[in-house]
């Protein structure tokens, strides 16, 4: 007979193990490592993809904390690989207000996938359309779906950064948090994929029951 | 006691931690879906546009064809999107697009010829079927990124096993394009509206 005490850590384990395999199947979500060396607000917990009911592809960055008032440099960054790079940057400091700012560099072989330099993006309309929501402990980063090309590839990442904006360019000093540190920006897939459903009977029994 | 709330307090983190992996689990997996009609279209490989092209071999070659991806022995995710398959290429026709039906398996070991030409017929006249295998449909999949997983399919259990696949479906032009993409289980009603309200798509 197995004790009350016992079945529970028993059906953790196995929760975890199948929630890590099937996290890390899916190209969509970044789980990253918690850092506790760094301040809450600077360690970043996850990254979800999702699409919203009115078209739009909604990035959901999750710290360990959050705050009001602080340095003023540190922005949550939000890398996105689609032809070229992509920055969207928010300020940390929940003070400083809900604006986002988008920035562009152009993809070239053996460069960082995150350049210490990039330009204000040209693509105006895009920036017209983003918008950036607090959430407890996190940002929600909303784009158009139409801004996408999908017969092209497509890779994110989210990083916490010290970084200044000069003018048109932005200059990051330093990185204080990468979601997915020491997996060398591998998750590299479809644009389609972002849309793709997987389903399963068993799923969908489930769910009606 | 403080040592006893200490170890307490570190239990419920460790909860904590399992039910924080849980719902993750449980957000990934619950993407909505979405109707895109493709602002730049998306040419298939000539292979795959070709192996379309061969299961309406004969019929008039300005056709558009629906495409979606399941196997027979799904339960009911793949019959939900036949029916809604074959109910779309009945919306178009009735707006005089040339349109036909086509369900790819992704499940070639099961799904034989004979299984699959039954099965079609399940769901009106008007449907294909393509069964590809092996590195051909592996290709033919990585065309339309489509996602499949099989759970405890292994030479001891070739018959009785679940498999995951996504029910993105495709409007392919007759030049061998994707112009639309779409979810096959609930996004029908915006293909019909697309059928109503967009007849220059289907001009061009």
């Amino acid at each position: 007979m197995i004790r009350p005490g016992t079945l529970l850590p028993l059906l953790m384990v196995f929760s975890l193990t199948v929630s890590a395999m099937q996290i890390d199947a899916d190209p969509r979500t970044i789980v990253s490592f918690m850092d506790k060396a760094l301040s809450p607000e600077l360690d970043i917990l996850s990254v979800t993809t999702d699409i919203s009911l009115d078209d739009h592809l909604v990035f959901q960055v999750k710290t360990r904390g959050e705050r009001e008032r602080g340095e003023a440099a540190d922005h949550l960054l939000l890398r996105i690989l689609h032809g070229k790079v992509y920055v969207l940057l928010v300020p940390i400091n929940k003070g400083d207000g809900d604006k986002v700012l988008m920035y562009e560099s152009m993809l070239q072989p053996d460069y960082p996938l995150l350049p210490q330099v990039l330009e204000q993006s040209h693509e105006n309309d895009m920036s017209r359309h983003l918008k950036v929501e607090r959430l407890a402990r996190g940002v929600e980063l909303t784009l158009p779906l139409e801004w996408i090309d999908f017969g092209k590839e497509f890779s994110f990442d989210a990083y916490t950064v010290s970084a200044y904006v000069r003018g048109n360019t932005l200059e990051i000093s330093r990185v204080h948090d990468q979601a997915g540190k020491g997996r060398d920006g591998s998750n590299k897939f479809s644009a389609i994929t972002l849309l793709n459903k997987l389903c399963t009977p068993q799923r969908l029994r489930s769910r009606a029951d | 006691m403080k040592y006893i709330s200490k170890i307490r307090s570190g239990i419920y983190r460790k909860y904590f931690s399992a039910m924080l992996a849980i719902l993750l689990l449980a957000a990934s997996a619950g993407s909505e879906a979405a109707t895109v009609l493709l602002r730049r279209p998306i040419p298939l490989l000539p292979e795959a546009a070709a192996r379309l092209n061969q299961v309406h071999a004969g019929k008039d070659p300005r056709m558009w064809q629906l495409v979606v991806f399941g196997f027979a022995h799904c339960k009911d995710v793949c019959p939900a999107s036949l029916a809604n398959l074959s109910m779309l290429v009945k919306a178009g026709t009735a707006e005089r697009i040339r349109l036909s039906g086509i369900f790819v398996t992704i499940d070639p070991d099961r799904d034989t010829d004979a299984t699959l030409s039954q099965y079609i017929k399940a769901f009106g006249t008007d449907l294909g079927y393509l069964r590809l295998e092996g590195e051909e449909l592996e290709r033919f999949k990585a065309a339309f990124s489509v996602e499949t997983a099989f759970y405890t399919k292994n030479a001891g259990n070739m018959l009785n096993y679940q498999v995951d696949h996504s029910t993105t479906a495709f409007l392919i032009d007759p030049a061998g394009n994707i112009r639309v993409i779409f979810d096959a289980l609930t996004d029908s009603t915006d293909i019909e509206d697309l059928f109503r309200r967009n007849r220059t798509l289907f001009e061009s």
